[in-house]
């Protein structure tokens, strides 16, 4: 670091260690501490005059930085900035409830998150300016994060100091769809539009058009919501940046609004027709992100469940009945239908599908009056499960629809299923190819 | 999130020549096989010929034991009253046939 900008610093630690060091001195320990330690400068001046028995308390007045300067994991910054928001928020933490506040804060270099996680007595409002001293910063998601902790001291200051302060964004990430996961903060992506559709909503007592379809590049699909009309069409290729991830049931959504940017790509980019067959996924990669939105899976099913084959829904509520009752509307006259619960592993990890009864048609090459009259004839609705059992277990079965995942794991509510056709020859003859590779 | 158990795909090989057993604890405790390519089997997914199936239940209790072979050794497998739908199948079975069997792993010391 040049010396003129370790002037100001010098003089600090100076008036904070009197006469115990002289100039020269403390520019040398300086230079140190700062160019070989790479330590930060505030940490560099509190350990010079710790260990020069000065009083660390004098120092933090002198040296307010911007908070674009602040790095990650500092165990001490002070700063001037503005509150641009506030929030609350209840938080167990090791077992007790307690209140936490958070929010953005910002000057005029740049915005930060903040969070105090102690509130008593914190009387922080929106647009307040504040100083604050001794409080620590972490990274979040690639991001400086503010924290207050219990050596914090906040001192409100005059609102006028700092101006108008947006509260600025780090830059999106920019990431392929297949990458999307919650809590990315913003991202950026690329893919082609399979499907857009408009509707009307009604956001705090407005009317307003929303935007929704799926959007797909190689690496996967994710369904996304536009709050705003970027003339969007159906099949053309979009960056989009600044967008939110938000998860729904498991499963990353994208959304975005007049904040974003969006713009045509013209370049080479796989056509509909191939981002819609959209490779196989294994079970454990979805397990991973927590579902997926129309993935494609493969495996064997290992388990026909209970409740499958032919049932009686209620008129009302289409809820399958429990021995002729619905668990809301009571004892009532049923209707007949199909379905197929299973559960579906490829290796990697498992899926319970749950297949209606236009799938299980196709899948059991039967109809529902042809399942209705071979269980009249048993005198029992068991045939039909014990048809699908013997039908499906253990033989492979290839899905597609959306997976999401709850306190029971994932589960898939089929859009698409056949019988999984193998090629064992090939397969194995690719296996083996791999397998040498790795020798 | 409950993860379900994985149907690992096993050789009888491997399977047999596991050395390890890791119990857990509980009040369910889940039983594990672990195998010498490291495999940590609860379920698991076998494929090979029935070669003998033995009824070994008693009377209103069926049991059937059955020998499955593939290329590198032999699974013994077993289902009775609470494996309703492989009981069942294995009654209706004539080795040798082909078979794929999904279950529960469970070491033996005999």
């Amino acid at each position: 670091m040049e010396l003129e900008n370790l002037a100001p610093h010098v003089q600090e630690i100076a008036r904070a260690l009197g006469d115990k060091l002289s100039e020269e001195q403390i520019i040398e320990e300086l230079r140190k501490c700062v160019d070989e330690y790479r330590l930060s400068i505030p940490m560099a001046k509190r350990t010079i005059v710790k260990r020069h028995g000065g009083d660390v308390s004098a120092l933090s007045s002198g040296y307010l930085r911007k908070l674009a300067e602040i790095r990650p994991n500092e165990p001490v910054v002070d700063f001037v900035a503005k509150i641009l928001s506030t929030n609350t928020k209840e938080i167990t933490a090791k077992g007790e409830k307690k209140t936490i506040m958070f929010g953005f804060l910002g000057d005029e270099t740049t915005s930060l998150p903040w969070t105090a996680w102690d509130t008593e007595g914190l009387d922080l409002q929106k647009g307040d300016v504040v100083s604050v001293r001794g409080a620590y910063s972490r990274e979040y998601q690639g991001r400086v994060q503010i924290n207050f902790g219990n050596r914090v001291s906040i001192k409100k200051e005059d609102p006028s100091t700092i101006g108008e302060v947006q509260i600025a964004q780090s830059p999106p990430k920019v990431v392929t769809i297949g990458e999307i996961r919650e809590g990315m903060g913003y991202v950026e992506v690329k893919g082609r539009l399979l499907s857009l559709d408009s509707r009307e909503v009604t956001v705090q007592g407005q009317a307003k058009t929303i935007f929704s379809g799926v959007v797909a590049d190689e690496t996967g699909k994710v369904q996304f919501t536009a709050w705003s009309d970027f003339k969007l069409k159906q099949g053309e290729v979009v960056r989009i940046s600044k967008a939110t991830v938000k998860s729904w049931r498991g499963i990353p959504q994208l959304n975005f609004d007049e904040r974003a940017e969006l713009t045509k790509v013209k370049e080479k980019f796989p056509s509909v027709e191939e981002l819609q067959k959209s490779g196989r996924r294994m079970i454990s990669e979805v397990a991973g992100k927590g579902g997926a939105s129309d993935a494609m899976l493969e495996g064997i099913v290992i388990e026909v469940r209970d409740g499958s084959g032919l049932i009686m829904r209620c008129p009302e509520c289409k809820r399958a009945l429990q021995k002729g009752t619905c668990k809301v509307h009571g004892r009532v006259e049923g209707y007949p239908d199909l379905r197929v619960k299973a559960i579906l592993d490829d290796g990697t990890g498992a899926v319970g599908v749950v297949m209606g009864r236009e799938l299980t048609e196709k899948l059991m090459d039967t109809t529902l009056d042809e399942c209705m009259g071979k269980a009249k004839e048993a005198m029992n609705f068991d045939v039909v499960k014990d048809m699908i059992e013997e039908r499906l277990t253990l033989k492979g079965l290839s899905v597609m629809g959306n997976v999401t995942s709850d306190a029971y794991g994932l589960s898939m509510i089929v859009k698409e299923a056949e019988p999984a056709k193998r090629e064992v020859k090939p397969e194995a003859e690719k296996l083996l190819v791999e397998l040498e590779a790795i020798e | 999130m409950n993860q379900r158990e994985v149907a690992w795909r096993v050789f009888a090989e491997e399977y047999n020549s596991s050395p390890l057993e890791h119990t857990g604890e509980g009040e369910k405790p889940v039983s594990y096989i672990i195998t010498p390519l490291g495999a940590k089997i609860n379920r698991m997914l076998i494929v090979g010929v029935v070669t003998d199936i033995e009824e070994i239940g008693e009377e209103g209790k069926p049991r059937y034991r059955a020998r499955i072979t593939d290329p590198t050794g032999t699974f013994y497998i077993s289902a009775g009253e609470y494996q309703p739908s492989a009981a069942l199948a294995l009654s209706k079975m004539a080795p040798p046939a082909f078979a794929a069997v999904v279950g529960k792993s469970r070491a033996s010391n005999t």
